[in-house]
């Protein structure tokens, strides 16, 4: 019952995206605090703004890494397993007669670091497109083709 | 049926009257707002300005009437619409699983139908076909599913013949005195009645209501409301929302009678037919192979009634929107008895439920963890307010909610159970709203467990199934406060 882990190429693609949303989450508020309220601020405020870009750009380091140890999936003959989530935890089985199609996608940030994403797609309701992110691109490309492969045992309807 | 270049050119129109029923369908929003504006308009004497504006509605359905056409192709349904911006659509006949018709009032008045046509595609009806005469449209609907059934190669026998239809079982009829029941059973109106008694006294205040109604009671030899006593103020209060409740109650048994009289449950082939409707007029199919779920509800006032409510989700089907209804979930019956319910759950999932269900409870540590989980929302929520209003003494509301969060607990995992058979999936919800959900194991799309924090803790997991079908809010199939091994065992069941 031992998962698989992705790629670990993955995390600097994560933390830069994580850092870029740090940016605009810490620089926002603090830039206004500092241009809006009197010019010498208190120690208070000044002790705020630092503990809240602290925390900010500290999540931004932890998460992804943190979220890469907790993202799992296993390929069985029946078909994939993913598990993600730090504190609520999935784990989502995708039987392969299930599956409708599958798309391997690849952002610029994941090209530069040659990562994919694969995204499976059933004919569900509230899981119809399942995400697995950070996957090495060949990994992603074989992992579709042997998803992809002996589909045909199906009603061929899937629904 | 021509072609014209290799292009197929569809010929057959929509009822002469079909304008009517375009412009009262797409246009009945904008037509209060063009009577405003000409009222407006009159008055500043710019009546005949506007005037063309207001014909453009009418003319716009004539138009649309004129250009309409619709056509039977060899491999599907052909519909074009519009003349200079032309759109024609095909609609492979195999694809095509539903063709309802429908028709209120004025379409019975003039002998027509609505004709909605619906793939398996989500979404709502592929196409509304609006109006067509009802020989035409029972000859739509004929050809459509003879011409399916010759491509799928199947010999026509499941009730689409090309001739006369075969009529078929019976499965529900719902009596007015059943109606009723729906009715009083029915809580929905009374948010409405609520609504709008608030809505009154919000805009007639209890002032010009005593101005109004003053003199009258004065006449009558009531004292003055203020002159009353506290007892019979109280009584007033009571009567009030006796008679709201009342009012509430007949208004949503008027309701149930119109909107489900004639009410019938066909079953035809492998389709389920449902007709009801005093003023329009419903049919809906059901294809049973596309039921992914079946759920089963029974409220307090249902047991009261010993009644119960049977839906199913369908894969595709946009649902009715009218009535409140998301994703592809369809009444099965309003209210049946619970007999009843078993056998349409049968014929529903056809093959299934043979086989008894052992009945399995949720992980033993459920009450434990559900009673503190009240207490404490009990707590945060009573907590400032009694601090606040009673001082030290408010200490004391949190352990009055301990029996309340104890009785709660207790019954939510006496009553919450699922059972596995060959075919099926149970799971049985609640004790105070009762929900029974009865899914197909090959319909069964997706597994999802989730361990949250306090699954954890408690060693529980929660089990996820996703169909093809609504399972969205309520009907979503989720077994929440398993054992961790048992979730384990169960959903490597349900995945292999």
């Amino acid at each position: 019952m031992s998962l698989e882990s992705v790629s670990p190429a993955t995390v600097p693609v994560w933390r830069l995206r994580a850092l870029g949303t740090a940016v605009v989450l810490a620089g926002a508020p603090v830039g206004a605090a500092l241009t809006l309220l009197p010019a010498s601020p208190g120690p208070l405020l000044a002790l705020a703004c630092l503990g809240w870009t602290l925390l900010v750009f500290g999540l931004a380091w932890w998460l992804p890494g943190a979220w890469f140890r907790h993202l799992g999936y296993r390929l069985d003959p029946h078909g994939l397993v993913i598990r993600q989530g730090i504190f609520w935890r999935h784990r989502i089985a995708i039987p392969r007669v299930r599956i409708q199609h599958s798309d391997v996608s690849q952002g610029p940030l994941q090209r530069r670091y040659g990562v994919g994403t694969l995204k499976l797609y059933t004919a569900g309701s509230r899981f119809t497109c399942n995400e697995l992110p950070g996957l090495d691109h060949d990994t992603a490309l074989a992992l579709r083709d042997a998803l992809l492969r002996q589909d045909d045992g199906g009603d061929g309807d899937a629904v | 049926m021509r072609y014209e270049g290799g292009r197929p050119v569809p010929e057959k129109r929509l009822h002469p009257f079909s304008w009517v029923f375009q412009l009262v369908g797409s246009l009945g929003a904008v037509i209060p707002i063009g009577v405003a504006v000409a009222l407006g308009a009159e008055r500043s004497g710019l009546f005949w300005v506007v005037v063309p504006l207001l014909l453009l509605g009418p003319l716009g359905a004539l138009w649309h009437q004129w250009v309409y056409r619709y056509d039977f192709a060899d491999d599907g349904l052909v519909i074009r619409d519009g003349l200079i911006f032309r759109n024609l659509r095909q609609i492979d006949y195999r694809r095509i699983e539903n063709i309802d018709t429908q028709r209120n009032l004025l379409h019975r008045l003039l002998g027509v139908a609505d004709v909605k046509v619906e793939t398996s595609s989500g979404g709502g009806a592929e196409a509304t076909i609006r109006v067509l005469s009802l020989d035409d449209a029972r000859t739509l609907s004929d050809t459509v599913f003879a011409r399916r059934d010759a491509l799928k190669g199947k010999t026509p026998t499941d009730g689409h013949d090309a001739g006369e239809p075969a009529e078929g079982t019976t499965l529900l009829t719902l009596p007015p005195g059943e109606l009723v029941m729906l009715g009083l059973i029915d809580n929905r109106n009374l948010l409405w009645v609520g609504a709008v008694l608030g809505a009154f006294m919000q805009v007639v205040n209890v002032e010009t209501l005593q101005r109004l109604l003053g003199p009258v009671l004065r006449d009558a030899g009531v004292a003055w409301l203020d002159q009353l006593g506290l007892a019979v103020a109280v009584l007033l209060a009571l009567a009030t929302l006796v008679a709201v409740l009342a009012v509430g109650k007949i208004l949503s048994v008027v309701a149930a009678l119109v909107k489900y009289y004639g009410y019938r449950l066909d079953e035809r082939g492998s389709d389920l037919r449902v007709r009801h409707g005093l003023f329009t007029r419903v049919s809906v199919t059901l294809r049973v192979p596309r039921i992914q779920v079946v759920h089963q509800l029974a409220t307090p006032l249902h047991r009261l009634f010993r009644r119960v409510a049977l839906q199913v989700d369908q894969a595709g089907g946009g649902g009715d929107p009218e009535a409140g209804q998301s994703g592809g979930a369809r009444p099965l019956a309003p209210i049946c008895t619970s007999t009843q319910a078993e056998a349409l759950i049968a014929r529903a999932l056809p093959g299934m439920t043979g086989h008894e269900p052992e009945w399995q409870s949720l992980s033993s540590r459920t009450r434990h963890r559900l009673a503190r989980l009240w207490l404490w929302c009990w707590t945060a929520l009573t907590l400032p307010p009694g601090l606040w209003w009673l001082g030290a003494h408010g200490l004391w509301l949190p352990l009055a909610g301990v029996p309340l969060a104890l009785i709660h607990g207790h019954l939510y995992a006496k009553y919450t159970r699922w059972a596995l058979t060959p075919d099926l999936l149970l799971f049985h919800r609640g004790w105070l709203w009762r929900r029974l959900a009865v899914v197909p194991r090959n319909r069964i799309q997706a597994i999802r467990f989730t361990r949250s924090p306090f699954d954890r803790r408690y060693r529980m997991s929660e089990l996820e199934v996703d169909t093809a079908g609504g399972g969205l809010g309520k009907r979503r199939v989720r077994l929440p406060y398993l054992d961790r091994r048992v979730a384990a065992r169960l959903g490597s069941a349900l995945y292999h």
